[in-house]
């Protein structure tokens, strides 16, 4: 009996709802749960509490024409001098990306393409070098890594957990 | 030359399932909301899988919309990550939704089968995520942070897209929708 018929048959009263959609609604909430508890156990110890966020081998290189001119990990860009901006309502806090770029030996340029893991964006954002401004920073998030934030930059343009810097 | 009652449906099906597929992009990025919670695009595109997965009613349907809308969401927001992971995040809930349709009593205008297999859906959705990023070479601690509440999120949003999905249809049966009408002859829809 194909999924349509057995539909079908439940309309009609032929079968009555039995407790295999029960068990299987009961099942797939066990699976869900188990998910979220294996989630925690994941983050609980892939990340130690209190640890610093460097611990988690993270690092955002700056390249140009797929020549890699350095590469900083979070406590390198934290060194390189915080900034605070308020954009979008929001407060950012992190390195400018033009002392970034100057710290990595870039002086003239047209764009940049900011590149992220992806997994909360597109991952990926080309900016003018017209759009980026004093106030364009790397906000150092709370999970560790930077975003990009500036008032030229929207929020759903946003590119978080950053890896790399692309300039042209 | 007249068509068969079965060639109609087939492309009143198909139909629904290219209108599904626009849905899902559309609710993807047209409608994308400026809030920074993970997942939240899930209750629209969601919602659009499960109306359609519950009106067209055919094994594997889900999966097509979900590809059409995966398809058509990574030629719109091209991302670095490529085109086969922006579309596995869209085709494997659709999979997992029709996986669980026939185990979920195949109602899915009933609102318990709809929230968990919504849910369900929307969750297998992670796991694409964190797939991607361990072959993108991402720390495992950074795939780690926030973890818990994104899978948490991501089950809460697919939960609300299969109840808003559930409403639909239940709207869509009283309304004697020619897909739908032998369900409002049962009158269960509710």
């Amino acid at each position: 009996m194909d999924s349509r018929s057995a539909e079908a048959a439940l309309d009609d009263g032929r079968v009555a709802p039995d407790v295999r959609t029960r068990i299987a609604i009961a099942v797939v909430a066990l699976v869900l749960a188990t998910g979220v508890a294996a989630a925690w156990w994941f983050e609980s110890h892939a990340s130690a509490p209190g640890a610093p966020a460097t611990s988690n081998g993270y690092a955002v290189k700056v390249t140009r024409d797929g020549e890699l001119l350095a590469s900083y990990g979070l406590a390198e860009l934290q060194a390189m001098g915080t900034k605070t901006v308020v954009v979008q309502g929001g407060t950012e806090t992190g390195p400018a990306l033009l002392a970034v770029l100057d710290r990595a030996g870039v002086d003239t340029f047209t764009s940049v393409t900011i590149i992220g893991t992806g997994t909360r964006d597109t991952g990926r954002l080309v900016l003018a070098a017209g759009d980026i401004g004093p106030d364009t920073v790397l906000d150092i998030a709370k999970r560790g890594t930077v975003k990009v934030a500036g008032p030229n930059v929207t929020r759903d343009q946003r590119v978080r957990d950053i890896t790399e810097i692309q300039v042209r | 030359m007249s068509r068969t009652p079965a060639a109609r449906m087939r492309v009143a099906d198909m139909t629904v399932i290219a209108l599904v597929g626009v849905m899902i992009v559309i609710g993807k990025t047209v409608l994308r909301m400026p809030i920074s919670v993970p997942g939240h695009a899930g209750v629209l595109w969601i919602a659009a899988l499960v109306i359609g997965r519950g009106v067209v009613r055919r094994p594997g349907s889900a999966t097509l919309m979900a590809l059409i809308g995966g398809l058509l969401v990574a030629m719109m927001q091209p991302s670095d990550s490529g085109m086969l992971f922006t579309v596995a995040k869209y085709v494997i809930p659709g999979a997992v939704l029709d996986g669980l349709v026939p185990l979920l009593g195949g109602r899915l205008d009933r609102v318990v089968p709809a929230v968990v297999a919504g849910a369900a859906a929307h969750a297998s959705k992670v796991v694409v995520d964190l797939a991607q990023g361990l072959i993108a070479g991402v720390p495992t601690g950074v795939l780690a942070v926030d973890l818990t509440a994104g899978t948490a999120l991501h089950i809460a949003f697919g939960a609300l897209g299969g109840l808003l999905g559930a409403l639909v249809l239940q709207s869509l049966i009283r309304a004697r929708i020619p897909q739908l009408a032998d369900l409002a002859d049962t009158g269960r829809a509710s």
